[in-house]
């Protein structure tokens, strides 16, 4: 029989690590029903049980309203139609007290069936930090494992820990606050009175809906009066006070089973400071960015000419070897096609890999805590870095990734404006046509499509903002927890890219290979390209007499862009295999159209059900075209001149 | 003596006397701990971001947040 665990704790303490460690690659990675809150599970055997491993929201406790919380705590109660057999709280010994408070919150909601995860051992052995693991054991009453999700330490007692709880061999007694007085009082009543397990008296008494909702009418109301009286008996929300109470608890057990040595962040608190100094950390992100693109174009150049040589030898294998029709399916539909898009693979994996390199050191974070006050001018928040980083890999997740933002105003505007933010696909493209420029000007002209990009979409956040918002300034206020740095982990870095990266592979297998048949098809009927009566040209001029005039951009282009609306990187195989010879300025315009006029079809779904509304897809569309009609035209005009 | 949070030297140790903030910036706060009561170990102070260590775990503040929790030193 199968038995389904929890993994809770509060951000960046090595759940996600430490799943993958509980079950090698085999992670599966799909949305909250309802909402787009990310869900992990995965599975492993462990005696003749199947274990599925479920990885909560990382949370600092269940008492918070975000939607993260809202998920772990309705899926703790059985909302999601299961309810794990076996929770597991995992901590790290630089800040046990809050998964501690934490163990304490998810005893409340009725489970007994805990583990405790003391995280990144490792680490802490070498910062000179002793955790007394038996002592914890006994003092929290639930058992206590140490692990190490980097070496892997401590993951085989870990299978043992929960096997022995989900099977009832162990019976854990986990610790209880002590509440005050006017708290335990109302707590009595209600489980002595009405036969309310104590847990849920307390959380009905802190007021949690959830709770609430499943009491009997007349019980619900005594339940608010109660709290109406302890809350004036104590002078504040009974909610603070459980929370101080479960806090100081936590903070009395940690001191007594940790031991730290003070120094531990000498190092990192001086890399602090001058990494988020408005000077200094701007400089220094400045040339961290310049580096991480620098090194993705010179090495992916490498890379994408042995790719290209390769295919080179197919098209010659094809030629030789293949009748028509099959000689053109296969060397324009699949190898010029397909194949074109393929050989940009590079650029993204390494580009996502550098970016996924920062993030797992902690450099991120860094970054969104000093561009917090700039964010803010724009009506954003310092969070959207996150979004952005995300962004630069596909704007999909990104969108999503914007709940991570707690204002709603400034979640919505990054939402919605988020999409110009130049994605890989994009890169593909702008790579592939800035090399149809002089070799001196590629880089700049590549740098000069970003920037646009991102003045683009902050312009388009302040404006919005204006908009919605007249007059009123968001604050700039942020809390945003610095991890600690580190040397990243290759591991983890390589999963998280190829996660992040192997999207564009798909998409090169389906997306770009039905546009690429497709184009292939109504290059060919009703009349071959070239008698001008091709589906093609036809579709083509009639989009080039605006296109022309406006931009500068042909038939071919007119075409490349209509495909582009699916995904981007159809721009560039549409243009190989029309076989489009580009001008440097027309390269440079069409390469700035394609990055600005349109969310692809993806993003607008993902920014619907993440909006909720149909008009903010709309809104994105409209804008996005005009901005991109405008620089377009701007930049076409500018260049004709000269 | 309570004084705002930005006004403290870097390296000391501080006790939060009480917060003067809007519903939001409170629910922040209160999330990552920082509440009347709560010691937090003073990293940075300017400029820039605020630096606060609570509980082991490092937190960044923006300056204006920050100065609405009042503070003073311990020990
Ligand atoms: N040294 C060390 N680092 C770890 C360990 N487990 C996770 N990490 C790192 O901690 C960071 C956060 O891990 P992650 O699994 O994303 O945490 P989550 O937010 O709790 O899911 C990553 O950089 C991991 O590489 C560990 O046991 N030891
Ligand atoms: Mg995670």
């Amino acid at each position: 029989m199968g038995k389904t665990v929890a993994l809770v704790g509060p951000p960046n303490v090595g759940k996600t690590t430490l799943m993958s460690r509980l079950c090698g690659v085999k992670v599966e990675v799909g949305n909250w029903p309802g909402v787009t809150v990310e869900r992990k599970t995965c599975r492993y055997e462990h005696g003749n049980t199947t274990y599925k491993i479920v990885d909560l929201p990382g949370l600092y406790s269940l008492t918070g309203s975000s939607e993260d919380q809202r998920v772990a705590i309705s899926y703790l109660l059985g909302g999601y139609g299961e309810k794990p057999d076996t929770v597991v709280v995992v901590g790290d010994p630089f800040s046990l007290e809050r998964s501690v408070a934490l163990l304490m919150e998810v005893a409340e909601l009725g489970y007994h069936h805990l583990v405790f995860a003391v995280n990144m051992m490792d680490e802490a052995r070498r910062k000179g930090i002793h955790v007394d693991l038996d002592g914890l054991e006994e003092k929290l009453g639930v058992p206590v494992v140490g692990t190490s999700a980097k070496s892997g330490e401590g993951v085989d007692r870990l299978k043992r820990a929960i096997a022995d709880v989900a099977e009832g061999r162990v019976e854990p007694k986990p610790v209880t606050p002590d509440y005050p007085e006017p708290i335990e009082r109302a707590v009595e009543r209600l489980t002595s009175e009405h036969g309310i397990p104590r847990w849920a008296a307390i959380r009905a008494l802190e007021g949690v809906e959830e709770i609430l909702e499943r009491l009997p009418e007349g019980v619900r109301e005594e339940v608010r009066d109660l709290r109406r009286k302890v809350e004036k008996e104590l002078g504040r929300p009974v909610r603070e006070a459980t929370e101080d109470a479960r806090r100081e608890t936590a903070y009395r057990i940690v001191s007594e089973t940790v031991e730290t040595r003070e120094d531990g962040f000498e190092l990192q608190d001086r890399l602090d400071k001058i990494l988020t100094h408005p000077v200094y950390g701007t400089v220094t992100a400045l040339t961290v960015l310049a580096a991480v693109f620098w090194i993705a174009f010179t090495l992916g150049g490498f890379l994408e000419d042995a790719i290209d040589g390769l295919l080179d030898v197919l098209k010659t294998l094809s030629t030789t070897h293949l009748h028509e029709p099959f000689r053109s399916l296969v060397n324009q539909g699949l190898i010029e096609g397909v194949g074109t898009v393929l050989s940009l693979y590079p650029y993204v994996f390494l580009l996502l890999l550098l970016l996924t390199m920062l993030e797992d050191s902690g450099y991120t974070a860094r970054v969104a805590a000093l561009a917090a006050p700039l964010m803010a001018r724009f009506g954003l928040h310092g969070k959207t870095v996150f979004p952005v980083a995300i962004s630069l890999s596909c704007n999909v997740p990104a969108v999503t990734g914007t709940r991570i933002i707690e204002d709603p105003r400034a979640r919505l505007l990054s939402a919605v404006t988020i999409p110009f933010v130049p994605c890989s696909a994009r890169l593909a493209v702008i790579t592939f046509l800035t090399a149809k420029m002089p070799p001196g000007l590629r880089v700049p002209a590549a740098v000069a499509i970003y920037a646009v990009a991102l003045a683009a979409f902050l312009g388009s956040a302040a404006l919005l903002d204006g908009l919605l918002h007249r007059g009123k300034r968001s604050t700039g206020g942020h809390v945003i927890e610095l991890p600690r740095l580190r040397r990243p982990h290759p591991r983890t870095v390589l999963t998280v890219t190829w996660i992040r990266s192997k999207e564009f592979l798909e998409k090169a297998g389906t997306t770009v290979l039905a546009v690429s048949l497709a184009l292939w098809a109504a290059s060919k009927y009703p009349q071959p390209i070239g008698t001008g009566r091709s589906a093609t040209e036809v579709l083509g001029h009639a989009l080039a007499t605006v296109t022309g005039p406006v931009l500068g951009l042909g038939w071919k282009e007119a075409v490349a862009l209509v495909n582009g609306i699916a995904a981007k990187e159809t721009v560039v195989s549409t243009l190989t295999m029309l076989n489009a010879h580009l001008s440097p300025d027309k390269a440079f315009v069409l390469a700035l159209v394609t990055t600005l006029y349109f969310p692809c079809v993806a993003t607008l779904a993902s920014l619907w059900s993440e909006t909720g509304s149909l008009k903010w897809p709309a809104i994105s569309l409209a804008w996005s075209l005009a901005v991109a009609t405008v620089i377009g035209a701007a930049v076409h005009a500018a260049l004709t001149l000269t | 003596m309570a004084k705002p949070l930005t006004e403290v030297e870097p390296g000391t140790k501080v006790r939060v006397v009480d917060i003067v903030a809007g519903r939001g910036a409170m629910t922040m706060l209160r999330e990552v701990g920082i509440v009347p009561g709560a010691e937090l170990e003073v990293v940075k102070t300017g400029p820039g971001p605020v630096i606060v260590r609570v509980g082991g775990a490092t937190f960044s503040l923006g300056r204006g947040l920050a100065a609405k929790v009042l503070v003073e030193e311990v020990g």
